[in-house]
């Protein structure tokens, strides 16, 4: 079968981003004498040795997949979702210690309402400065299921993106998140070249 | 009461006797080697459910239910595919193929291998996690003196994503303080 570069990478196939802002906060973090650093999904073998480089606590949630699961019934949907989230993200002792959170995509498969739940349950954990870093895609279209993220080096990230049908994307934009997620301001945002925007949140 | 026949100990020595003669000896006459005993870490087989304090001074490898603590300062720990264990852990390796449900405290490194399912807390200097286990809990990383970035240098790639199992254990005897059920 004749094969045609860039028509040979089937959907599923994995990508490396080049994540600058990432690759900024790890810096900052770094700079201190200890973090702490929450990861919203699952454990992953690159992001650990990556960050088994630092002096750092690395909380691993292994949440994103649970939490962007249809609820069982629209009826129950709100109290459902708060449910899930102080059963699959419980806080860490150091309460307010967290120095940053990594979202990856999740943001992407939360509703509005969600979204803010999401926020306001997270935002106690974090210092004041503390950064919440996240993907948002700017496409019409997202994968049904949050992909797979982990760090290979500061700046760069392997995306495994999950079989399954297309869903519209909430495609949401700084005014959104600035709403939805009052706990936090975005300091600074790049388009990267797959149509993905990297965020970078600070906590007030 | 805790059964020691249900403790596999595979230690395997060699006899004397069991030397094989080599046609290939010198005629000098051949002094008598001692055997050195190759020594396998002790088991907990897969029937066995122990509660309480699991203590001591060699390799150890569980393949059945433990709930309570272990404590092998100085060896290593490997919790087999059927393991099942509920328990705050302390080693100098600590290797996962099964489940735990602990922290766990590594001495040199903590390896978390695809098949294994970890729910808790983990210090160590190196942590390796396999693709494919399961993880859910907080990290301490303590990269040694000279290895850490920042507040403590930053080890090389190679350190970071080094892994590997366990060096042999020594002598001792396994310490139980418990009830086997």
């Amino acid at each position: 079968m004749l094969q045609v570069a860039g028509q040979i990478e089937q959907a599923g196939d994995p990508t490396e981003l080049n994540s600058l802002l990432l690759a900024g906060l790890v810096e900052r973090l770094a700079a201190g004498p200890r973090f702490e650093l929450v990861d919203i999904g699952p454990a992953r073998e690159a992001t650990i040795a990556f960050f088994s480089q630092f002096h750092c606590r690395l909380h691993i949630e292994d949440a994103i997949a649970a939490l962007a699961r249809p609820a069982p019934s629209t009826d129950e949907e709100g109290a459902w979702f708060e449910g899930r989230l102080k059963a699959l993200l419980t806080p860490p002792a150091s309460i307010g210690e967290v120095d940053a959170v990594l979202c990856w995509d999740l943001l992407d498969h939360l509703s509005r309402p969600r979204l803010a739940a999401f926020a306001a349950h997270l935002a106690p954990w974090l210092r004041r400065g503390a950064h919440l870093h996240a993907f948002i895609s700017t496409r019409p279209d997202i994968p049904g299921q949050p992909a797979g993220f982990e760090v290979l080096e500061a700046s760069t990230v392997r995306v495994q993106p999950r079989p399954g049908p297309l869903q519209p994307a909430p495609r949401y934009h700084q005014l959104d998140l600035g709403r939805l997620m009052p706990q936090f301001a975005v300091e600074r945002s790049v388009l990267l070249r797959n149509g993905l925007q990297e965020y970078l949140l600070r906590r007030h | 009461m805790f059964d020691m026949n249900n403790l596999k100990r595979n230690t395997t020595k060699r006899e004397p006797s069991e030397e094989v003669p080599s046609s290939t000896a010198p005629a000098a006459p051949a002094e008598p080697r001692a055997a050195s005993p190759v020594k396998e870490p002790a088991t907990i087989g897969a029937s066995i459910h122990f509660k309480g304090d699991l203590s001591g001074e060699e390799d150890f490898v569980i393949q059945g239910k433990v709930e309570g603590t272990i404590n092998l300062e100085k060896n290593n720990l490997t919790i087999g595919k059927n393991g099942r264990i509920r328990a705050n852990v302390t080693a100098n390796t600590i290797i996962i193929e099964g489940q735990l449900q602990g922290d766990m405290f590594g001495n040199e490194k903590v390896i978390i291998r695809k098949s294994g399912n970890v729910l808790g807390n983990i210090v160590a200097p190196r942590v390796t996690l396999e693709d494919g286990a399961k993880f859910k809990g907080s990290i301490e990383m303590e990269p040694k003196a000279g290895e850490a970035f920042g507040g403590g240098g930053k080890k090389s790639e190679a350190e970071s994503r080094g892994t590997g199992t366990g060096a042999g254990g020594t002598p001792g005897t396994p310490d139980f303080k418990g009830a086997q059920q």
